[in-house]
């Protein structure tokens, strides 16, 4: 670790594998109650504990994406971040915030949330994703903008490189779009179409920019590949990025009032969102191939490149499975688009956030460039265990989505939601044994910064090659 | 010729081939040709990345497409393309989604790392298809 301030980026580090571990913990709830409807029940609703486990993921992943960004920025910029204080203070505002949010979520019923929150002074409670309270949304905006301001004057400060400029038009993306969560007018269509500007301009849009500027960070650490070469990857990426996602927004515009027009953009351009991610692979397997050393962290490298195929293959190809007009007619809002939904945010977001994590995690830790084999090693069978099971998990959804498909939509006797509901239930009992699978892989991921962090640290060929 | 064509012959080829058999999974038919001019102007060069990464994408081209063909023929005989004014049918959309899943997706990964390592230069063999070529 070259400069002190990196240091902050730790404590959002663990505060993001923490939350992991509840979202999961939460999506083994939900999925319970997918198989026996009242587990639980009243204690923990399905819809309150669905809230906390997409909120959790949420809240996680920006845990994750600002600690990258507190640990490459000042590296990146060759300068130390200006306000390490302010860091470390909007880290335990953002954690009170959420922590006392989730709290709020399990505890009382939304209604009694809302009343508590006073959302009726400033309504914005409510929507899917965004159910967080009017007060901590506020919170919210806070911590990014002191967030922003901080990442913003260090790269002011100091070098600026196109990695650090990507990321923080990412960051500020993130900021922007978020600020849509606030506009609730009463018109349904118009809630719905721009709720999507949050939701879609995020994952689609500039969340990828964040991915691919931690992602070609950690290429150009592990492989020694010249910068030049990266960047123009880059560069190449994040347009195509923006070309597809910014009009591909118009695959969910298909169905909820909007002109029909929005279904032959919509399709156009959303089919051509898996080019980015087809060139994210290319491009990680290709650095991967031409580099010119070998780094020690071998963990780092494969969650690297595993977020390149995942994240292709999640958000690529089981997006087009389900992205074109007339096949979203039939498989809208089934499993089909929970598949997609699951396999895309562990391969795009879940396995970069920890593939920063692994890289800079010895690092923060005092370790030269890398963990222990044995560490390594453990961190690596989680990395397999948990890849699997969102395969299988994947698969098992698209199973009973196309399952449902059939028989709520398309048979010759369209059969009521319930119903099919429990003629797929067997897809839900496997998916819920490959969510244990999952929760099992975390568990080893967890003791892999626990187990061998004594002994001495990997090495390739006898010598510590160390992080430059 | 390059200096890394120099160094490396070949190598152009080798990239040509796995991207005309990625392209082809997309575009079914359409690469097949180019792919197919390649392969027979090729196909007696002894270079082993040549070979490697030609007579693969060729041989399992041909395979991709003749599922998209055979897909395609159940679908039409089910009742898909029989009005050419309507050709968005259940049964041409079911089409797509089988192709997409059990012909596409299992066969894009073999060709995306074949290109990255025909890029670097270096020989791929395809799992399980590759074994028999």
């Amino acid at each position: 670790m070259k400069y002190q301030s990196q240091k902050v980026a730790k404590l959002y580090f663990i505060a993001a594998i923490g939350l992991f571990v509840g979202q999961i913990l939460f999506g083994l709830i939900i999925g319970a109650q997918y198989i026996w409807g009242d587990f639980l029940f009243p204690t923990l609703p399905f819809n309150q504990a669905r809230a906390v486990h997409t909120n959790l993921l949420i809240v996680w992943l920006i845990f994750g994406f600002m600690g990258a960004a507190y640990y490459l920025v000042p590296e990146e910029a060759e300068t130390d971040l200006v306000m390490p204080w302010l860091a470390k203070l909007m880290f335990w505002i953002f954690l009170a915030a959420g922590a006392a949010t989730i709290v709020g979520y399990i505890v009382m019923p939304f209604a009694d949330l809302a009343k508590l929150t006073q959302n009726d002074l400033f309504p914005t409670m409510g929507r899917e994703f965004l159910e967080q309270p009017t007060i901590t949304k506020l919170g919210i905006v806070v911590v990014a903008l002191a967030f922003l301001a901080n990442i913003g004057f260090t790269i002011l400060k100091g070098r600026k490189t196109v990695i650090n400029l990507v990321l923080l038009m990412g960051l500020t993306g993130l900021a922007v779009f978020f600020l849509f969560a606030f506009f609730n007018p009463t018109n349904i269509v118009w809630d719905k179409y721009y709720w999507w500007w949050v939701v879609h301009l995020w994952v689609e849009g500039v969340w990828e920019l964040i991915l691919g500027s931690i992602l070609a960070f950690i290429l150009i650490k592990t492989t020694g590949v010249d910068r030049e070469v990266i960047e123009k990857w880059l560069y190449v990426i994040i347009a195509m990025t923006l070309i597809t996602g910014i009009v591909g927004t118009g695959h969910h515009y298909y169905w909820i009032g909007t002109p029909e027009f929005w279904q032959w953009w919509g399709s156009i351009f959303s089919a051509l969102e898996p080019i980015p991610f087809f060139m994210m692979t290319v491009f990680a397997f290709n650095m991967v191939n031409k580099r010119r050393r070998n780094h020690p962290n071998k963990a780092a490298v494969l969650w690297a490149l595993g977020t390149a195929v995942m994240a292709f293959l999640g958000a690529g190809v089981w997006g087009f499975l389900h992205t074109l007009a007339p096949v979203n007619y039939y498989t809208h809002g089934t499993q089909i688009t929970a598949a997609h939904g699951h396999m895309a945010f562990y391969g795009a977001y879940v396995m970069i956030n920890l593939a920063i994590i692994s890289y800079a995690m010895p690092l923060l830790r005092g370790r030269e460039a890398a963990n222990s084999n044995k560490s390594q090693v453990l961190e690596m069978w989680s990395f397999w265990l948990m890849t699997i099971s969102i395969v299988f998990i994947t698969l098992f959804l698209t199973a009973a989505g196309i399952l449902q498909v059939y028989l709520q939509r398309f048979s010759d006797n369209p059969l009521p939601f319930m119903v099919v509901q429990s003629k797929i239930e067997l897809f839900y009992v496997l998916r819920e044994l490959t969510g244990l699978v999952f929760l099992a892989g975390l568990i080893v991921y967890v003791a892999s910064f626990f187990v061998g962090s004594r002994e001495p640290e990997a090495t390739v060929e006898g010598e510590v090659v160390a992080a430059s | 010729m390059n200096e890394q064509e120099r160094h490396n012959p070949g190598k152009g080829l080798a990239i040509a081939g796995e991207s005309l058999f990625l392209l082809n999974l997309l575009f079914p038919l359409v690469a097949l040709l180019p792919l197919a001019i390649l392969y027979f102007r090729h196909r007696n060069n002894a270079n082993l990345l040549v070979e490697c990464h030609l007579k693969q994408p060729w041989i399992t081209a041909l395979f991709s497409t003749g599922l998209f063909l055979v897909i395609n023929l159940v679908a039409a005989w089910s009742g898909a393309y029989s009005d050419l004014n309507d050709l968005v049918s259940i049964q041409s959309l079911v089409a797509l989604e089988v192709y997409t899943l059990l012909v596409v997706l299992p066969l894009t990964i073999p060709g995306l790392l074949g290109l990255t390592k025909a890029m670097a230069g270096q020989c791929y063999r395809y799992p399980i298809l590759g074994r028999f070529l």
